[in-house]
């Protein structure tokens, strides 16, 4: 061939400019590093709890997931994460809805508090339930005269996890509402829909993907969290340990195999978030351009 | 279904959107509400709708006093300016929504999707979704959708605001021509002067939150209410003159207008592009003499502007090319202009 079609040309043009524009050197080695990295911190981990996890045999391996105080860990695990999830869903999206759909004095300042729990460390915050709820707050021993108990308790923990990933759903589903105007809402109300069936036919089949892939980072967070649950939890085997804190204890007792056993777990939850957070996405990223699109064909 | 809008007051933090605004639309009447923006047209129409709560004032459907009664019972259909539609919805369904929320049964919701269907020229567009059609398109299923529930009112906020004007031009006759089949009660938001007097049976005028006037499009063009009004519609030359209890004055001319007022006052004179002709002989009067100082040819007009002789005030000039021609006129020819119409209001002492 002796002359290129233009658009070839022009394909390369625009190719050189996106990547060509640095010298070989420096991308290769800014290539490696960040692989290097990735190796390192992600993927190495990685292979050693699954290495240690199975180093005694597949048999200490399920041995240890059968465990009764692992049972119970996974029990009051996924107790915890089935009350904080759903509260949370209901608190993010009556926090978005609010912040995207009224003017009101004082909503800058909710945003802000949306962000609390990132900010503050896990443990301080476990700190707080303890004086607020201990057997010393006067409102720990109010409760303990109906019988209650919070602190050291499944109480506790619910409430430890239910503030450390309060932000997750809220956060997720402010800049998707933001986008998506009221208007489709109005118009629904103006055809006659109740705010029920506005709600269900046509505010939630929009904000779905972000409420799905914000309640997926909550419920991994819930499961994952130990450092404010840490605290309020007391470390009662069999009745108070959730996963993460029942890895802790094994390990401390020097049953690393049954330790990392347990860990896998954890790992488990972390891949499944990771794809469920790929497909959500992917979903919304496929969404976008389509709107996109057509706010383009709008403007010629 | 007439609508009576009675004294109604709307703020936005301290911002007056509208102020004591009264409007009536007679029944089955397609009504322009026309003015800049920031003139609280959209406003007046979101409280019709029942989007927005008036702090003073009544709305009225026929003898019924909606003001409290919510947006999803009012019976209105309403067109959003970006359409709004649900774009997880295709086409049909996006027609078939208020008829679902009703629990219309099915086979008759159909019934009525495939009617306006056709009525909007849709055919084969039922399954898309919105993000596939093009803008008169979704424009019309977003008419479909308002339509499909029998609304007593029609309220369009700015129908035609995000099209191109070709597309434009042919949606605004299709919209009068719907209009006079399905005769429902129609209000739409517009700035366009143009597409006001085009479409519209009446029009109403508002500016700073408050009506300037209402009235047929004939009615506002040849008599407007005061100087805003002519400002607003039509290009217009605004001119100093004066006026006193006889007539107005304007350079050397007595106005065809005769507005009384008392004593001598100053006067501002509007007088439109189009109601200024020129002649080469002073065989008519009144007659101002000038020289053209410009002049260029738009298509089937002529953009000229008029010097006044002893004196630096210019006036713009558009005549049909034929009568230029036919004149032999060129730039920097002496003329003799005469004055087909004008109007004349006082100069209040706050605005001058």
């Amino acid at each position: 061939m002796t002359t290129l079609p233009s658009t070839t040309a022009r394909t390369i043009r625009t190719a050189s400019i996106g990547g060509a524009s640095e010298p070989f050197w420096l991308r290769a080695t800014l290539i490696a590093i960040s692989l290097g990295f990735i190796f390192i911190v992600l993927l190495l981990p990685l292979y050693v709890v699954f290495q240690t996890a199975f180093r005694d045999g597949v048999r200490t391996y399920w041995n240890a997931l059968t465990d009764t105080d692992t049972a119970s860990a996974i029990q009051v695990t996924l107790l915890a994460v089935a009350i904080a999830v759903p509260l949370n869903m209901i608190f993010g999206f009556a926090a978005a809805w609010s912040i995207t759909r009224f003017e009101f004095r004082g909503k800058r300042f909710i945003v802000s508090l949306i962000d609390v729990p990132f900010a503050v460390s896990p443990v301080i915050s476990g700190m707080i339930f303890i004086l607020m709820f201990g057997a010393d707050s006067v409102l720990g021993a109010w409760l303990s005269t109906y019988g209650i108990k919070v602190v050291f308790a499944l109480p506790g923990i619910v409430i430890a996890t239910t503030f450390v990933t309060f932000p997750f759903v809220a956060r997720e589903l402010i800049p998707v509402m933001q986008t998506q105007s009221a208007e489709q809402e109005l118009a629904a109300l103006t055809l006659g829909a109740s705010p029920w069936r506005m709600f269900q036919l046509v505010t939630l089949p929009n904000i779905k993907w972000g409420l799905f892939y914000g309640t997926t980072l909550c419920a991994a967070r819930a499961v994952g969290e130990f450092g404010a649950v840490s605290v309020v939890s007391g470390h009662i085997r069999g009745e108070t340990n959730t996963l993460p804190l029942h890895v802790e204890v094994v390990y401390n007792e020097y049953h690393f195999s049954a330790a990392f056993a347990v860990a896998t777990l954890l790992v488990a939850v972390a891949l499944i978030t990771l794809g469920a957070k790929s497909v959500a996405e992917w979903m919304e990223t496929n969404k976008t351009l389509e709107q996109k699109k057509w706010a383009m064909e709008e403007v010629q | 279904m007439k609508i009576d809008v009675r004294n109604i007051s709307k703020s936005f933090g301290y911002f007056p959107a509208l102020n004591q605004v009264n409007v009536t639309v007679p029944s089955g009447e397609l009504v322009a509400l026309l003015g800049p923006s920031g003139s609280g047209k959209t406003t007046l129409l979101r409280v019709i709708a029942g989007l927005e709560t008036p702090e003073y004032g009544n709305v009225l459907f026929g003898d019924t006093d909606v003001t409290e009664h919510p947006v999803r019972s009012r019976n209105v259909g309403f067109v959003f300016q970006h359409y709004a539609l649900f774009q997880h919805m295709t086409v049909s369904q996006n027609i078939a929504f208020g008829l679902r929320v009703r629990k219309t049964s099915k086979t008759a919701a159909a019934e009525r999707v495939n009617s306006l269907i056709s009525l909007m020229q849709l055919d084969g567009l039922g399954n898309r979704l919105p993000s596939e059609l093009s803008g008169g398109q979704r424009q019309r299923v977003a008419l479909a959708r308002a339509l499909a529930p029998e609304p007593k009112v029609l309220l369009l906020d700015e129908p035609f605001g995000a099209l191109d004007a070709r597309v434009r031009q042919d949606l605004r006759r299709w919209l009068r021509h719907l209009h006079d089949e399905i005769h429902v009660t129609t209000v739409f938001v517009t700035h366009d002067q143009e597409e006001a007097f085009e479409v519209a049976d009446q029009v109403v005028i508002l500016n700073k939150g408050a009506v300037e006037q209402s009235g047929s499009p004939d009615d506002i063009f040849d008599h407007p209410a005061n100087s805003f009004v002519m400002d607003f519609v039509g290009n217009v030359n605004v001119l100093t003159g004066h006026m006193d209890g006889y007539g107005s004055y304007f350079h050397n001319l007595v106005l065809p207008d005769k507005s009384p007022s008392i004593g001598t006052v100053p006067a501002k004179v509007y007088i439109r592009r189009q109601d200024i002709s020129f002649a080469a002989s002073k065989d008519k009067t009144p007659f101002i003499e000038g020289v053209i100082t410009y002049a260029r040819r738009v298509g089937l007009v002529v953009h000229a502007v008029f010097q006044l002789s002893n004196s630096t005030t210019s006036i713009e000039v558009e005549l049909p090319f034929d009568e230029w021609q036919s004149l032999g006129i060129q730039v920097g020819a002496s003329v003799v202009a005469f004055i087909k119409r004008a109007q004349v209001f006082p100069v209040l002492e706050q605005a001058s």
